[in-house]
């Protein structure tokens, strides 16, 4: 392939992005207006969060099918142990805590008990629902809460919300962890083959689980964000999460490192998503028409870049 | 010094014992060739030495002292390298991270990119192996990425370095190349443990060769002491009189033309031959030269640009494997562990699959017939499996090949067989077997054409020879007019041809 036809295929997605932001900001006079860009950033951060946990345990070649029923059952399990009088922070440290040891279950059934992790944590996603409503019976969890909580969603710092900041740090955090340190070496090499990891002495169960447990951490992390957001344990909160998360992060693997999942490729993926949510509600699309604008728009820029010049069958 | 000894190894596994009473021992500086059959217990042995297996009984001696290794990398720290016979690394990292995979240095564990370049640099530098950095390894040619497994397995200061089949896949210019390097690595004081199914790569490059047979150790010998026939004896237990069976050929009409035929995109230009019925035609030319791809184009895997190809004299427009199939043109290809069989599929289950329309009632498959068909053809080519049912990564090389043609043989009507490569990888009983089938293939009446590197066996068998270079048929010999040289001169260009001579 030629020069122009490798950088197409590593910043085509890129390229779509800003194809589809011009489009709306043509089509309709407040998608660019930088109230709503922030708003647009806003809405993706809890997305971003969530999808890079996806990301992370995606690297060496696992998947979780757990996040969203984590993040709705950390939703209530953080407000109820605040309201329970536990500080802000602790009751934060304790669901994370909780989600991580949901990561370190999963990962102990991909890796000892050989369940594939699509299998794994579809089960652990299930059972989390189940003690999720066994603890709520579906209501939501609600009262008055410590401004510290609702600041984390709803306060803003120099016009943009702290979510935000959040997310960014998580992005910055991820990236260097996954492209600079050893750990992120090994799980990519852990991903590109399993046996030349195995041979070089690395730990591929130890990092294996290692990516299960940030999944899991940040799916509960997410779960937080949202009922701070919300100012209520809703139970099934976090449950739309999952099928953004899973085109964020495939979106992602067409970009910047194309063909393997990647932190910041992710970041781009969910905001192709946010902007298409937000572009389409400000020119008033009826909602189930965003849905297969959504699905549509998403084969197409991943059909974009990920054509390759090799045999076809 | 003796750096490596084995002291009466053996190795079970459940219900097999791979290895018994194994004393094998490497002197220091010396490169020493270790040959048997498939299944002869090299692989286990290396494994052993590498810490991915350990010894069930006997003793390991490192440099006199007594060692159990308990994983790969405590070997590599302990001075071993080993290169496998399959490529392992991630084709994705650079060659300079496939280095220094595991060890990366780093401080507080955050990498330290230009400290693996240089440590890189310096590596090459003092081995004198040259390979390109910074791009995905995945993107070099299996001889390049052999060189970068070879640096990796010395970049711990090895000082025994393991070669499993390093020359199975790579070209001729590369293996003299390799050869040099790992001459030079044994001036340097590195011990070296070679192990080849090319018994003339061995005698050339090695001091001692050690052999082993049925997982029993067959002694080491001088390699000025041995000639290829002792060997072969003494790897087989059976005198092998004659390796390329001869025959009474009937030579028919012609069966396959091939006329002008163009595929731009692999190099393939104006290629015109023919095959009779009876008649086993080779095909001879370096990896690159694009036989591979001429084949594939045939089974109309690849489309061609332009071109005629003409089966029983009826023209036809071949457009997929499928269409060629219709036509009784079959390709064993060359790539059998992943374009041959599927891997973790059955014995059956792979012989069945090409033609599982003709073995089914309304859409369900009838599984009588098909363990009918399939035992009558896995008995017909002497298939040895402990079932109809094993998992077919469990067989040998040349076990598995012969499924890859039991497919076939389970098809309506066979015109042309394509084989490419056939014998690669595979031991030097079961090629003199393969060498029966085909005749016997070529015997019924349908066409043969024969792709190999190997050009003994193509003199051995072929009934004519075509060779390719750069995408060109280039020369054609008949029997009779075979001429080692200036076939070797029309494969190469023409730079080489005159080395070609020198070698013999």
């Amino acid at each position: 392939m030629n020069k122009i036809g490798l950088l197409f295929q590593k910043y085509g997605t890129i390229l779509a992005l800003i194809g589809i932001v011009v489009f709306f900001s043509i089509m309709t006079e407040t998608f660019l207006t930088s109230r709503n860009l922030i708003n647009i950033l806003s809405h993706i951060s809890m997305l971003t969060i969530i999808a890079t946990g996806m990301t992370v345990c995606m690297i060496p070649g696992d998947f979780d099918m757990s996040i969203a029923s984590v993040a709705s059952l950390s939703g209530v399990i953080v407000t109820s142990l605040i309201l329970k009088g536990l500080g802000v922070f602790g009751s934060i440290l304790i669901t994370v805590g909780m989600g991580a040891l949901f990561g370190v279950i999963a990962g102990i059934l991909i890796t000892r008990l050989k369940i594939s992790a699509f299998i794994a944590t579809l089960a652990l996603g299930t059972i989390a629902t189940g003690i999720n409503f066994m603890f709520t019976r579906g209501q939501e969890v609600y009262g008055i809460f410590p401004d510290s909580f609702l600041a984390i969603a709803q306060k803003r710092v120099l016009g943009i919300p702290v979510q935000v900041f959040i997310m960014a740090v998580v992005i910055v955090v991820f990236t260097f962890a996954m492209e600079k340190t050893k750990m992120g070496k090994w799980m990519y090499s852990i991903g590109g083959s399993v046996k030349a990891s195995f041979l070089s002495g690395i730990n591929v169960r130890l990092l294996r689980v290692v990516g299960m447990i940030i999944s899991g951490a940040l799916a509960a992390f997410t779960g937080c964000i949202l009922a701070s957001r919300l100012g209520s344990g809703q139970p099934t909160a976090g449950d739309a999460y999952l099928m953004d998360a899973i085109a964020a992060s495939f979106l992602g693997m067409t970009t910047i490192k194309v063909g393997r999942p990647n932190v910041p490729g992710t970041f781009v993926g969910a905001l192709i998503i946010g902007v298409i949510n937000n572009g389409l509600v400000i020119m008033g699309v009826s909602y189930f028409f965003q849905y297969i604008a959504k699905g549509a728009i998403i084969i197409l820029a991943v059909s974009m870049t990920s054509f390759r010049s090799s045999e076809s069958f | 010094m003796k750096v490596v000894e084995m002291i009466s190894v053996r190795k079970e596994f459940p219900g097999v014992v791979a290895l018994d009473n194994i004393n094998f021992s490497l002197e220091e500086g010396e490169i020493h060739g270790l040959v048997g059959e498939n299944g002869a217990g090299k692989s286990t042995l290396i494994n052993i030495l590498a810490g991915v297996f350990q010894q069930t009984s006997g003793e390991l001696r490192l440099f006199g002292k007594p060692v159990k290794l308990s994983s790969p990398s405590d070997a590599l720290h302990r001075g071993i390298g080993v290169v496998y016979q399959d490529t392992v690394l991630d084709p994705f990292f650079t060659a300079e991270e496939n280095i220094w995979l595991g060890r990366e240095p780093s401080r507080l564990s955050v990498l330290k990119g230009r400290e693996i370049r240089s440590d890189t640099k310096r590596l090459c530098d003092k081995y004198g192996i040259v390979v390109p950095l910074g791009i995905p390894v995945g993107t070099l040619s299996v001889a390049k990425q052999k060189m970068v497994e070879i640096l990796r397995a010395l970049s711990m200061n090895s000082k025994v370095l393991v070669l499993d089949e390093p020359t199975a896949s790579i070209t001729q210019s590369d293996t003299d190349n390799l050869f040099e390097i790992l001459k030079n690595l044994k001036k340097s004081g590195i011990s070296i443990i070679f192990v080849s199914h090319h018994l003339d790569e061995v005698f050339n490059l090695c001091d001692r060769i050690s052999v082993l047979r049925n997982g029993c150790y067959e002694g080491t010998f001088a390699s000025s002491e041995l000639s290829t026939r002792d060997l072969i004896k003494l790897m087989t237990n059976r005198d092998l009189v004659d390796q390329y069976p001869k025959r009474a050929s009937e030579i028919g009409e012609e069966i396959l033309k091939v006329s002008n035929l163009n595929v731009a995109r692999f190099g393939l230009k104006d290629i015109s031959f023919e095959v009779k019925r009876g008649e086993i035609v080779g095909f001879f030319g370096m990896v690159g030269s694009g036989r591979t791809e001429l084949m594939k184009s045939i089974f109309g895997a690849h489309e061609i640009d332009s071109g005629e190809i003409t089966i029983n004299n009826e023209k036809i427009r071949i457009k997929g494997p499928s269409k060629a199939m219709r036509a009784g043109v079959y390709l064993c290809p060359e790539d059998r562990r992943r374009e041959g069989v599927v891997q973790d599929m059955s014995v059956i289950d792979n012989l069945t699959s090409p033609f599982l329309g003709t073995l089914t009632r309304l859409g369900v498959i009838n599984s009588r017939e098909s363990r009918a068909r399939a035992g009558k053809v896995s008995s017909e080519l002497k298939i040895k499996a402990p079932s109809l049912k094993t998992i077919i990564s469990h067989l040998s090389g040349g076990n598995q090949q012969k499924v890859v043609l039991g497919k076939w043989l389970l098809g309506p009507e066979s015109r042309v067989f394509i084989f490419d490569e056939p014998t690669q990888g595979i031991d030097v009983g079961a090629k003199s077997e393969f060498y029966r089938i085909m005749q016997e293939i070529a015997k019924k009446g349908c066409g043969v054409l024969f792709v190999s590197s190997d050009i003994r066996e193509l003199l051995g068998i072929a009934d004519r020879i075509y060779v390719m270079r750069l995408g060109r048929i280039t020369a054609e010999f008949k029997r009779g007019e075979y001429d080692q040289h200036s076939i070797l001169e029309n494969a190469l260009s023409d730079s080489l041809a005159a080395r070609s001579e020198k070698d013999e």
